[in-house]
């Protein structure tokens, strides 16, 4: 369930918008330092097929902030933001969301049919810990939801244990609109008909509200994945940390360096859900390769 | 028990205070810490401090838990200066298979800050640490010209067959029409090898579609 699903698509896709701003040229050169820019504050690579992509959200900041130039907005970034605003506003246009509830589908029943009976197996008794689930990044909150949905849904074991669902993504409006937990048809459209009665009612105008108890039950916040202090905040906390289709938008260094702020994110013998696309064995060797029978997912070892 | 509610006045996680260690205690937990955990702490936090590369390099040498390997490796990849490539071009002669993976996909990783390391590589007496050194190279070649004519000379005049191949291999991807004189060479020098022309053929092939031997 990613952020970033649909850069590819977007990038392909993206057409002139009429009635836009009056275009700031942008040369190449330009480009691509704005493009090292960005990679060494969020660790996410664009290349020379997103140029057009990249160009326009970022004349798009340009024109916004009056800065007028590339040049000049580049500065503003660096010596006149010290909040961050600005490039979190910048970090949110060039990170595009487009996800759905039960995304890649498999991996939920690995979780509730594997993950979750062995990591409770494995509890020594009187362990009262909450279990606790970390979808990273969240995007407009499909994933998190899928996965508390799952839980009531699919796991027997749901009310003998306290269960925490943490959601955090880089892109602030995201997160606020997973918080407002309000979709399109788009969104729930593979939702089995009588889940989708149970925890959503139509508004008026088509679209679907989650019920309010479900929208209570997701912890939402904003986190860099490539931000170390961002990253120790959530040290050890995890059991399960579902990072899906993020890290193929990663360089060799930043996926390595995703792959150690994860290791550190979870418990030992905690585990780790990737895209269906992704790889953790071509990225480290840090953790173990589990084969279940619904999903192949990766275990930090236990010691 | 079931799913916990979100507490309105809950104000998540308490952000743990980033201390600042100093370089030198950072290198004498790497070296002699107790733990793997505290080990490996200290290595990601040298990511912030270049000059640490050939200390980090020695500490591989002794390292023997995986954890601690990877988080070194990661940080001499994230220093990526040409003092963390001989660093860690020393590995690709390991007998640990582990160091020596670890070793060529951090210097694939550095890219052509790596380049002088390569070119010793290349020059290596044993065949399997020029093969490595062209599994390197494939990485980042097709930046630089001259890395393109350091895989025709190898085409040209390595003695081994099987470092050609390698060569053969990087090009199988990005072979260009200015790639054939070389591929042709080799497949010359070793014509005594079925394969040799089988592989330069596709090669070729896919470099030149129109182009017949």
């Amino acid at each position: 369930m990613s952020k970033l699903a649909s850069l590819r698509e977007t990038a392909g896709n993206a057409k002139p918008v009429a009635g836009e701003p009056a275009l700031i040229p942008i040369s190449e050169a330009e480009s691509q330092r704005f493009q090292d820019f960005f990679y060494r504050k969020t660790g996410i690579q664009f290349g020379p097929t997103k140029r057009y992509f990249v160009d326009r959200r970022l004349i798009e900041r340009v024109t916004a902030t009056g800065a007028g130039s590339l040049n000049v907005y580049l500065a503003q970034l660096r010596y006149e933001d010290p909040g961050g605003q600005e490039l979190q506003r910048l970090i949110n246009l060039m990170t595009v969301n487009e996800t759905y509830f039960y995304r890649e589908e498999y991996q939920f029943r690995c979780l509730v049919a594997s993950i979750l009976p062995e990591l409770v197996a494995e509890r020594t008794p009187g362990d009262q810990r909450p279990l606790r689930l970390w979808s990273l990044p969240c995007s407009t909150g499909e994933e998190p939801y899928s996965l508390a949905i799952q839980l009531l849904e699919n796991w027997p074991d749901v009310d003998r244990y306290d269960v925490e669902i943490v959601a955090s993504d880089i892109d602030t409006r995201v997160v606020a609109r997973a918080r407002e937990g309000l979709y399109e048809n788009r969104s729930v459209q593979y939702l089995p008909a009588a889940v989708k009665a149970r925890y959503f009612t139509k508004t008026s105008d088509g679209r679907w509200r989650i019920a309010d108890d479900l929208r209570s039950s997701v912890h939402f916040g904003t986190v860099n994945l490539s931000d170390a202090s961002d990253m120790r905040c959530h040290k050890g906390a995890f059991d399960v940390v579902f990072c899906r289709n993020l890290l193929i938008y990663f360089d060799e260094v930043s996926s390595r360096r995703a792959a150690e702020a994860i290791f550190d994110s979870l418990r030992p013998g905690g585990f780790v859900c990737l895209g269906h696309s992704e790889s953790m064995s071509r990225i480290s060797s840090l953790f173990t390769v589990r084969k279940f029978p619904d999903a192949i997912v990766y275990q930090r070892p236990k010691s | 028990m079931g799913l916990l509610k979100n507490r309105e006045t809950d104000a998540g996680p308490v952000a743990s205070v980033a201390t600042l260690r100093l370089p030198a205690l950072l290198l004498a937990t790497l070296r002699d810490g107790p733990t793997a955990a505290e080990r490996r702490e200290a290595a990601l936090e040298l990511a912030t401090v270049p000059g640490a590369a050939r200390d980090l390099a020695a500490a591989l040498h002794e390292e023997v838990e995986s954890s601690v390997r990877e988080a070194i490796v990661t940080t001499l990849i994230v220093i990526g200066t040409r003092e963390a490539a001989a660093g860690l071009a020393d590995f690709i002669n390991s007998d640990d298979p582990q160091l020596r993976n670890l070793a060529i996909e951090a210097l694939r990783a550095i890219g052509p800050a790596a380049g002088s390391q390569v070119e010793r590589l290349l020059t290596s007496p044993y065949p399997d640490v020029r093969i490595f050194a062209v599994n390197v190279l494939d990485a980042f070649f097709y930046r630089r010209a001259q890395d393109r004519e350091r895989l025709h000379t190898i085409l040209q005049h390595d003695p081994d067959v099987n470092v050609g191949l390698a060569a053969v291999e990087a090009l199988s991807q990005v072979g260009a029409p200015e790639d054939l004189p070389a591929l042709r060479a080799f497949a010359a020098r070793f014509s005594e090898h079925p394969f040799v022309g089988f592989a330069v053929d596709l090669v070729c092939r896919r470099a030149a579609p129109g182009d017949k031997p």
